[in-house]
């Protein structure tokens, strides 16, 4: 049982997750980071373009996920789109209210991205990265 | 033309035959007092007496997404301040442009939108967006950044080179304004600006040109009790370089921005310079420093402005003083008058109430030098210095 849950994804795992006809099989922590800053357009090993899906509201699971990939507080990253919303030079994520939304998006949008508690995850999207508190 | 058919596209997006049609609304509201502690100077609507006109903004803005490529955004702002008091918290149209992807990395936009001159420019309304209660106006003043907005198109290309990101932006367009002291007609502006960032840290680059008519009408009609049928070359150059017509007008900054989440430093240095005539040219520079000590950002801004009316006139009028014994100095003493000095420091405090909502209050000390005004505005038009004057502000910030 221990050995069990040892090699499963524990609890706090937060895992970036794609549409399954997406020919990509892994991002890198960077890549992530920079999809969702806006500063990468498209998949690394394909021309398709990456449409960032992100939840809503500032939950623990996106102040994890951020302080991760960038070591950064939502409340920062908050800043960091404030200028860019209004200015129209670039679209922050795509914001919607759960994570069960998130993956009706992601299977519906083959160029879609985003990350969501494993304990959320189903079968239906394709997992390319699992990110650990360190 | 534009605006009527992004309102149509708009309307029809809205209406039951549409179909996947996203929009998003967004909006944001400052609130600010402001008031000065010396009697018979203004500092933008700032007074001796307590006022809330002075940078309160209210504005919404909507974006609707008709494909996965193509857009249209339009933006509405009423202003607490207008420069002759008529147009206080008249709603006008700030932005209404397309927008269209051509790639993931090039977006193209057509319409009206915000003149990109310095770093924070496009989002100057935006108070949430940064630390200060206004940016700091010897880089900001109306005389280096005359457009609000602009109507035009746009590139804006996204792009890596090794570990930096860079956003470079170009625009062309056109703009005309006019209060009841002058008209102002950009007949063009076109510019490019490059934006460099990697990790925490950022630089721009911008320069801009317009070729621009202004008509003070004051001036207009105090020039031509002057004017002679057969004036002579010398006169005619005079008269050439007051007339302030299709003068090209250059912008150019430089600006940085470094936010580790804790300290966080914003520098600009600005130069707005023109050929000839009556237009100001001027630089400008400050230097800021911020810390957040939990929902608290306190700063500090030291900054420097320097404007000079007509340097080219001035030349000409030295030049062949002998030739021009009684228009010279005439047109000499205004231009003596209004060369501008300011230095400042400014010290403020946000308060970040909630995400959404912040709280700020500044105290800045400025003090003209060389016997101007600096950036204030005397009331009384005979008094061309003034004191140190302090400036006291505070705002509330809410975008929603």
């Amino acid at each position: 049982m221990a050995l069990l849950s040892h090699a499963a994804p524990s609890y706090c795992d937060i895992l970036i997750i794609i549409n399954p006809n997406n020919p990509t099989t892994e991002l890198t922590k960077e890549a992530v980071k920079n999809i969702f800053l806006g500063r990468l357009t498209r998949f690394p090993d394909s021309d398709l373009r990456v449409s960032p899906i992100e939840i809503k509201q500032d939950n623990p699971q996106k102040h994890r996920f951020y302080k991760i990939i960038a070591n950064k507080s939502v409340n920062k990253i908050n800043r960091y789109w404030a200028r860019y919303l209004f200015t129209g030079k670039m679209s922050p994520p795509k914001k919607l209210l759960s994570n069960q939304e998130i993956i009706d998006e992601i299977m519906n949008n083959p160029s879609g991205v985003s990350y969501i508690d494993s304990k959320d995850v189903t079968s239906s999207v394709k997992v390319v990265l699992t990110l650990q508190e360190e | 033309m534009l605006p009527r058919i992004i309102i149509l596209m708009l309307a029809v997006s809205f209406s039951p035959f549409a179909r996947s049609f996203d929009y998003s609304l967004s909006g944001f509201l400052s609130l600010s007092a402001g008031i000065l502690d010396e009697e018979g100077y203004l500092y933008a609507d700032i007074d001796d007496s307590l006022s809330f006109n002075n940078d309160t903004i209210l504005g919404g803005q909507i974006s609707g997404q008709f494909t996965d490529n193509f857009s249209a955004t339009i933006q509405v702002i009423a202003r607490g301040y207008s420069a002759d008091d008529s147009d206080n918290y008249k709603p006008a149209i700030d932005w209404l442009y397309l927008t269209y992807d051509i790639t993931p990395e090039l977006r193209v936009r057509a319409g009206r939108m915000a003149t990109p001159y310095y770093l924070v420019s496009e989002y100057i309304e935006i108070g949430a967006a940064y630390p200060w209660i206004r940016p700091p106006f010897e880089v900001y003043d109306p005389s280096a950044a005359p457009l609000k907005s602009f109507n035009g198109i746009d590139a804006v290309l996204r792009s890596n080179w090794k570990d930096w990101f860079i956003i470079s932006q170009f625009i062309f367009g056109q703009e005309e304004n006019s209060t009841f002291l002058y008209e102002i007609n950009i007949h063009r502006i076109a510019g490019l600006n490059l934006s460099f960032s990697k990790n925490d840290f950022s630089i721009r680059l911008a320069h801009f040109v317009s070729d621009v008519s202004l008509s003070v009408f004051l001036t207009e009609t105090f020039l031509n009790l002057f004017r002679t049928d057969n004036p002579t070359p010398v006169e005619a150059k005079l008269f050439d370089l007051v007339d302030s017509k299709h003068v090209k007008h250059f912008y150019s900054s430089i600006g940085v921005n470094w936010d580790n989440d804790t300290w966080f430093v914003y520098s600009e240095y600005n130069q707005a310079t023109s050929e000839a005539g009556f237009t100001p040219t001027g630089e400008g520079m400050y230097l800021t420093v911020g810390y957040r000590i939990g929902k608290f950002s306190p700063y500090l801004t030291r900054a420097d402005f320097r404007l000079l009316l007509g340097s080219d006139l001035k030349k000409h009028i030295l030049n062949n003083s002998s030739e021009l014994p009684f228009l010279g100095p005439l047109f000499l003493n205004p231009i003596e008058d209004n060369k501008r000095y300011q230095r400042s420091i400014a010290l403020g405090v946000r308060y970040d109430i909630t995400n959404a909502m912040s709280l700020k209050f500044e105290a800045l000390n400025a003090t003209s030098q060389r016997g101007s005004v600096g950036l204030f505005t005397s009331k009384d038009s005979s008094i061309t210095f003034a004191p140190p004057i302090r400036v006291y502000s505070l705002a509330l910030d809410i975008v929603f």
